[in-house]
């Protein structure tokens, strides 16, 4: 047996911080942390006792355990600290339908549930043979719509976003081989249950489909699940798939709480190709079909670039010389990638983390939002040292491991692909194109007159709200007050006739910067209070900002004509930008409150337009305008 | 085996091992509660390399059942 005391418990128990712990469960992968240990990282979690940053609640047909437990092991070595809590055994409908509405009791960011087939459907399961083809599609149907209103009952009652597994179909049919002949086969009958559930939640901003059959296919269903477990305790799965189910759970965290990292720093040589350019030469590299190695580097390349469809911004990190590079890139135009596709090159001989440094702040990004692949454990264990806040790879020794290690990264993870997401590496161009174009203007006036700024604001509608919650997530330096709304709470604010939640999209001459801004009025007994205000960094600098809050001092006016427009500062540790914007556009006090907010009021009636030269403004005040 | 196997137990339990007497089980502990009995099987399963059938499992009222049982599987003592 393995020794009680083996030095990764030891460690394990010494954690005296979540950071502490996170290293010590990160040496080893997730499939060989073994019970023992997940219940030392536990205890361990328990004594540290650090300020969960998320909280996750369940719901299913069957005990949960140790899904829950796992999920904060899961997340502890991924340096998060979890709160989790479940519904009592089987009462997932009672869970949703008694929850307090949203703004009550502090709320779950996400709630999983997980329905057994054998719980809700065991004809389905144990005595398909006895179904009819009209039965069994009628079952079929039963099934989407129990979860359908659960889905609905759970929209209405929390603010968090929905994670519902959908259904293994690791079933062995009654016919064996032969259901695939059969009228209507088993098989086929569970196949079409998970994509009735994709597609009845497809559009959906709130409710999300975790592909459970696909993680347990990957696991091996044989390893995953346990009969006699559910015959003792109705607890379908195994302690190992458990961790296995929580990291997956884990990217719906990650995603939801908006912790999505900004950019993947890579490494050149010997990473995305075979060789080294300065010594081999560009003809010689290893990229491309023909050669098992080449092959590999060149598939890895494809992984990089899928990233960059996803709005990661990619941004390359080399010990080289720029030339040498330059040719690469010239001379194998058979790479996946182009020299085009990185918003930020830096290659040259600094170390690693000043490389970084340089990077982050090109693109106006902070080095929290970086992620860092490099085949060389030297320079991986330098950034682990020197910019803890980065994530570093842990980069297989083997270039055909390379890809799955970048695909499975849990930092990269979004609930959805917007438009916006898959533009971004060009709107950083753009960016950097303004940049020098602001650069060769004579004067600043000529420059933002020449650019051309037009501005759309309008009521936040079905299709903004996953931008602005994602605006609403990510937006650290114009933010008035850094509220970090979820989901819910966006799409609710949305609907409320005590709220103006307004989103303003800007282009100019250089393309379309999108949705940049957003601001949120609520009203109260005295007027009206501004609870968000924020826009997006590229956005900054011409004016856009007093343009926006013009249209916000109209919305001021038609809501509470004779009342007080309250507003704060929140200070954080990055918004410096936004300090002293109250007062510029016209509101007054500044009294500073123990907890280190600014607040400002004036009178509606005082309220004027502050004149915004540069920006040509399109107010949509009235949703059928929109 | 039986330290061992009581280390098990008490650490799976959050209990001291000397608590562990081979009368201590679900009947008069409120820690040993189902929850736990299916971890501790599951552990020693594990840890000792054997296989209880599910009677079996329910038949363990107590410490010195369960270190019966995992001696009778054959586990070196």
């Amino acid at each position: 047996m393995a020794a009680a005391d083996d030095g990764f418990g030891v460690s394990i128990d010494a954690a005296e911080s979540l950071e502490d712990l996170a290293r010590v469960l990160e040496e080893r992968p997730l499939d060989a942390l073994g019970t023992r240990s997940v219940r030392r990282a536990l205890r361990a979690l328990e004594r540290i006792g650090a300020e969960p940053s998320a909280r996750v609640a369940f719901a299913a047909s069957h005990t949960l355990d140790p899904l829950p437990d796992s999920l904060r092991v899961v997340a502890a070595r991924a340096g998060i600290a979890l709160r989790t809590r479940q519904a009592p055994y089987g009462q997932y409908y009672q869970a949703v339908a008694e929850a307090p509405a949203a703004g009550g009791a502090p709320s779950d960011d996400l709630l999983v549930l997980s329905l057994a087939l054998r719980d809700i459907a065991p004809a389905a399961v144990f005595d398909f043979g006895a179904l009819s083809p009209a039965a069994a599609r009628s079952e079929r149907a039963r099934i989407l719509e129990h979860v359908e209103e659960w889905a609905v009952l759970a929209v209405a009652h929390t603010p968090a976003t929905l994670v519902i597994c959908n259904f293994p179909r690791a079933v062995l049919p009654g016919l064996g081989i032969a259901d695939q002949k059969a009228p209507v086969s088993q098989a086929e009958w569970l196949m079409e249950l998970n994509l009735d559930l994709l597609r009845a939640f497809r559009s959906s901003e709130r409710v999300c489909v975790c592909d459970l059959d696909r993680v347990m296919a990957t696991y091996g269903a044989e390893r995953a699940l346990s009969e006699r477990l559910y015959y003792l305790a109705k607890q379908p799965w195994q302690d190992g798939f458990c961790l296995v189910l929580a990291e997956e759970l884990l990217r719906y965290v990650v995603a939801a709480k908006g912790w999505t990292r900004k950019c993947l720093v890579i490494d050149l040589d010997n990473t995305l190709w075979g060789g080294v350019t300065a010594e081999d030469g560009p003809a010689a590299l290893l990229v491309g079909p023909g050669d098992p190695v080449g092959e590999a580097f060149h598939d890895f390349q494809h992984a990089v670039r899928e990233l960059k469809r996803r709005g990661v911004l990619l941004a390359a990190a080399s010990k080289n010389n720029p030339d040498d590079v330059d040719a690469t890139f010239r001379e194998r135009k058979d790479m996946p990638l182009a020299l085009e596709d990185f918003s930020a090159l830096r290659i040259g001989w600094d170390p690693k983390p000043l490389g970084v440094d340089w990077i982050a702040h090109g693109l106006d990004i902070g080095t929290d939002s970086l992620v860092f692949f490099d085949d060389n454990p030297a320079e991986r264990l330098q950034m682990l040292r020197a910019r803890p806040e980065v994530r570093v790879v842990d980069v297989p020794a083997d270039v055909s491991g390379y890809r799955r290690s970048l695909q499975s990264q849990i930092w990269f993870e979004r609930l959805r692909v917007t438009s916006e997401d898959a533009s971004k590496a060009r709107q950083y161009e753009q960016q950097a194109q303004r940049a020098r174009a602001r650069e060769g203007a004579a004067d600043l006036r000529a420059y933002l007159q020449e650019l051309d700024s037009q501005l759309v604001v309008r009521a936040v509608g079905d299709a903004d709200v996953a931008r602005v919650h994602q605006l609403f997530s990510k937006t650290n330096q114009f933010n008035l007050t850094t509220p970090r709304y979820s989901l819910g709470q966006v799409q609710a604010f949305a609907s409320s006739v005590r709220h103006r939640l307004r989103v303003a999209s800007a282009r100019d001459r250089h393309g379309d910067l999108g949705s940049i801004g957003v601001y949120l009025l609520e009203l109260q007994p005295d007027g009206v209070e501004l609870a968000a205000f924020l826009l997006s960094c590229r956005a900054l600098g011409r004016g856009i900002e007093t343009a926006l809050m013009n249209c916000l001092k109209e919305d001021a006016r038609a809501l509470a004509p004779d009342g007080q427009l309250a507003a704060r500062f929140q200070p954080t540790r990055k918004n410096a930008p936004a300090r002293g914007f109250l007062e510029e556009q016209g509101l007054r006090g500044g009294e500073s409150a123990p907890d280190g907010s600014t607040h400002c009021s004036v009178r509606v009636s005082k309220l004027t337009a502050i004149e915004a030269p540069y920006i040509a403004v399109r107010f949509l005040r009235m949703e059928s305008d929109t | 085996m039986n330290d061992e196997l009581r280390q098990l137990v008490a650490e799976i339990l959050g209990v001291a091992a000397s608590e562990i007497t081979d009368e201590f089980g679900p009947d008069v502990s409120d820690t040993w509660d189902s929850l736990h009995h299916l971890q501790i099987v599951s552990a020693v399963e594990e840890e000792f390399g054997v296989s209880l059938t599910m009677p079996e499992i329910r038949s363990v009222d107590s410490f010195g059942r369960l270190a019966a049982l995992v001696r009778s599987k054959g586990a070196s003592a």
